[in-house]
C-alpha cells in the first residue's frame, strides 16, 4: 500500500514539474505548420503582432504601412528562366526529344506566392491548326494533374517532368521518367508550388515531345506560362 | 602508325576549333535567360472622393528586352483553405464595370504593351477613379497580370516537310489590388466571427491539429493576423504560433488550419485562437478547454514502468531466497 502511494505521489510530482518547467524548456524550439506554411513559434509570447516589417536594405522593395494613407504594400518576387524558347527540330517518329529549362524564384517580403504552370493550346501547326496532342503516358492514365510513366516510344505527345521546388514537383514526380501533359487553360492551371514565402527556390523542367508516323509535317507551337501569383 | 597519328591530330584540331566555338557562343546563350521582378505583391487603397493612385515598379535583370503585356482581372476569394485568388477573366468585365475606368500610365501615357530594355525598371502608375464615378459601395478587387510576350520566331515560316515544336516559355505576374470605398469604414470594423472550430485533440504521433472557419461579415475586406497559443492550467504559455497576416474578402469565408507539435506534453490545456484585426487592432479570442494525451510516449513509460517492477520483482526475490 505504502509502496502505491509512493509510486502515486512521483507521478504527481513529476506531472507538477513538467507542467511547471515546460514553458521555460520550449520557448525556442516549437514550430507549427499552418496550411501550407511553416511556421516558427514566438519567444515572447505576451509581444504584440508585428505589423508589416519595416524597409531595410537586404530586403529592397517597398514596405511601409502608413496610418495616414491607410495604403499598405508588400512583396517582391524575382524570377529567372533560363530559356525564352524550347526549340524540338525535326522530329522523327517515335524518337522522342527531351528539352530542360530552369525557374529560379526569389519571393522577399510577407507576401505568400503561388505558382502555375498552363500553356495557352495544345501544340499546334499555325499553317493547318493540327495538333501534337498531350501525352496520355503509357498506361493512358497521366492527366495535368496526375504524372505516370512515359518510357513507350510508341506513346505521342507533349508532356512535361519537374523537379525542385517546396511541394507538388517532388510529390507529383518521383523520377525524370514521369511526365503529364500541361494543362490548357488558365482556369485549369496546376498548382505546381503554393506558399512560397522569403525564400529562394529552382524549378527544373524537362519537356518531351514523341510523334506518330501519321503527323503532318510543320511548325507546331505553343506558349507554356509560368504564372505567379500572391495568396490573400 | 603515321596515319594514326595524322588521324589523333587532325580530331584534336576539330576538338579544338569546337571549343573555341562553344567558349564564344558560351555568353551568349547564358544571356539568352529572362529575368524580372515585380514590386508590390499586393496593395491596398481607400478611395475616398478624390481618385487613388498607386506606383509599382517592374525590372527587367535579364541581358534582353522584354516585351510585357498587361491584363486587368477582377478576382474573388477562394473556398475552403486554400489562400490563393481566383483570377476572372476578361470576358466577364462588363462595358459598365469599375475595371473599365481603371488605367496603368507609364509617364503619363496609357498602354497595355510595353518593352522594357535590358538592365532597366519601368515605374507604372495605377489609376483609380473616384467612388463616385464607379458607383459601388462594396470593396473591389482587381489583379494587374504582367506577361512576358515571346515572338514566335517559326510563325511566319512556310509549310514545312519536317516536324518542328516551338515552345515559347512566358512569364506571367499577378499584382493584387485590394481597394475599399472608403478610408473611415476601415477604421471601425466588426470583428470576424470563428463560425466553427474543429480538433483532432489525440494523436498518435504527439501532435494537435484542427482547422477553424473565420467568416468576414463586413462590407469591406479584413487584414488579420492570428495567433494559436497553448496554456497551460497556471495560465502559463507553452507555445505561441503565429500566422503570416491574412486577407478575408468582403462577405468572404475562409479556413485556416494548424498543426503543432505537442511533444511529451501531458494533461489539460486551454487553446486560444487570436484573431487580430491589423487595421483597427481589434481582436477576436476563442479559447477552447483541451486535453493532450501523447499515446505513444505513454507507452513507452508503461513498458519502462512495467520493466521497472518486474526488475525490482526479481531483485526482492532474489534477496529472498539469499535470505
Amino acid at each position: 500500500m505504502e509502496t502505491r502511494l509512493n509510486i502515486i505521489h512521483i507521478l504527481v510530482f513529476t506531472y507538477l514539474f513538467l507542467l511547471i518547467s515546460v514553458p521555460i524548456a520550449r520557448a525556442q524550439s516549437a514550430q507549427i505548420d499552418i496550411g501550407h506554411i511553416q511556421l516558427k513559434s514566438k519567444n515572447n509570447p505576451t509581444s504584440p503582432t508585428p505589423t508589416v516589417p519595416l524597409p531595410t536594405k537586404e530586403q529592397g522593395p517597398i514596405f511601409y504601412k502608413s496610418s495616414v494613407l491607410e495604403k499598405y504594400t508588400t512583396g517582391m518576387i524575382n524570377l529567372n528562366l533560363s530559356l525564352p524558347f524550347l526549340y524540338f527540330s525535326a522530329l522523327a517518329p517515335t524518337r522522342a526529344q527531351l528539352r530542360k529549362n530552369t525557374l529560379s524564384v526569389n519571393v522577399v517580403g510577407d507576401s505568400s506566392e503561388s505558382f502555375y504552370l498552363y500553356a495557352d493550346t495544345d501544340l499546334t501547326n499555325q499553317n493547318n491548326k493540327q495538333l501534337i496532342p498531350p501525352t496520355s503516358c503509357d498506361n493512358g492514365n497521366c492527366s495535368p494533374t496526375n504524372s505516370e510513366q512515359w518510357s513507350n516510344t510508341l506513346t505521342y505527345g507533349l508532356g512535361y517532368n519537374c523537379s525542385g521546388g517546396l511541394a507538388a514537383c517532388y510529390s507529383s514526380f518521383s523520377d525524370s521518367s514521369m511526365f503529364r501533359p500541361l494543362s490548357t487553360n488558365l482556369s485549369q492551371a496546376v498548382t505546381l508550388d503554393d506558399g512560397l514565402i522569403n525564400s529562394v527556390q529552382t524549378y527544373k523542367f524537362l519537356y518531351k515531345v514523341n510523334v506518330s508516323a501519321s503527323q503532318a509535317g510543320g511548325s507546331y507551337i505553343t506558349n507554356v506560362n509560368y504564372l505567379f501569383l500572391p495568396n490573400l | 602508325m603515321k596515319l594514326y597519328q595524322n588521324v589523333s591530330l587532325s580530331t584534336i584540331g576539330w576538338l579544338s576549333v569546337l571549343l573555341i566555338c562553344y567558349v564564344i557562343a558560351r555568353p551568349n546563350i547564358a544571356k539568352a535567360n529572362t529575368s524580372l521582378s515585380v514590386s508590390p505583391l499586393i496593395q491596398t487603397l481607400s478611395l475616398s472622393n478624390a481618385s487613388q493612385s498607386a506606383n509599382l515598379s517592374i525590372s527587367n535583370n535579364g541581358d534582353n528586352s522584354v516585351n510585357f503585356s498587361l491584363e486587368i482581372l477582377p478576382f474573388k476569394q477562394s473556398i475552403g483553405i486554400s489562400a490563393r485568388p481566383i483570377l476572372g477573366s476578361r470576358k466577364e468585365i462588363s462595358t459598365s464595370s469599375y475595371l473599365n475606368d481603371i488605367t496603368v500610365t507609364i509617364n503619363n501615357q496609357p498602354f497595355s504593351f510595353f518593352s522594357l530594355p535590358p538592365h532597366s525598371s519601368q515605374i507604372l502608375r495605377v489609376n483609380i477613379p473616384p467612388q463616385s464615378k464607379s458607383f459601388h459601395a462594396q470593396d473591389y478587387y482587381f489583379c494587374l497580370l504582367f506577361s512576358t510576350n515571346n515572338t514566335s520566331p517559326l510563325s511566319e515560316t512556310p509549310t514545312k516537310t519536317s516536324i518542328d515544336a516551338y515552345l515559347s516559355q512566358n512569364l506571367s505576374i499577378g499584382s493584387l489590388f485590394l481597394v475599399s470605398p472608403s478610408m473611415k469604414s476601415l477604421k471601425y470594423l466588426q470583428d470576424p466571427s470563428i463560425q466553427s472550430i474543429e480538433q483532432k485533440l489525440v494523436n498518435y504521433n504527439n501532435n494537435l491539429q484542427g482547422k477553424f472557419v473565420l467568416k468576414n461579415i463586413n462590407n469591406t475586406y479584413q487584414n488579420i493576423s492570428i495567433n494559436i497559443i497553448r496554456k497551460n492550467i497556471l495560465g502559463n504559455v507553452i507555445q505561441n504560433a503565429q500566422l503570416p497576416q491574412a486577407f478575408i474578402l468582403a462577405k468572404g469565408t475562409r479556413t485556416f488550419s494548424y498543426f503543432l507539435d505537442t511533444q511529451n506534453d501531458l494533461g489539460p490545456e486551454n487553446l486560444i485562437i487570436n484573431v487580430r484585426d491589423l487595421h483597427s487592432g481589434k481582436s477576436l479570442t476563442y479559447t477552447r478547454f483541451i486535453f493532450l494525451l501523447p499515446i505513444k510516449s505513454l507507452l513507452y513509460v508503461v513498458i519502462l514502468i512495467m520493466f521497472a517492477i518486474f526488475v525490482s520483482y526479481k531483485i526482492k526475490a532474489r534477496l529472498r531466497s539469499l535470505n
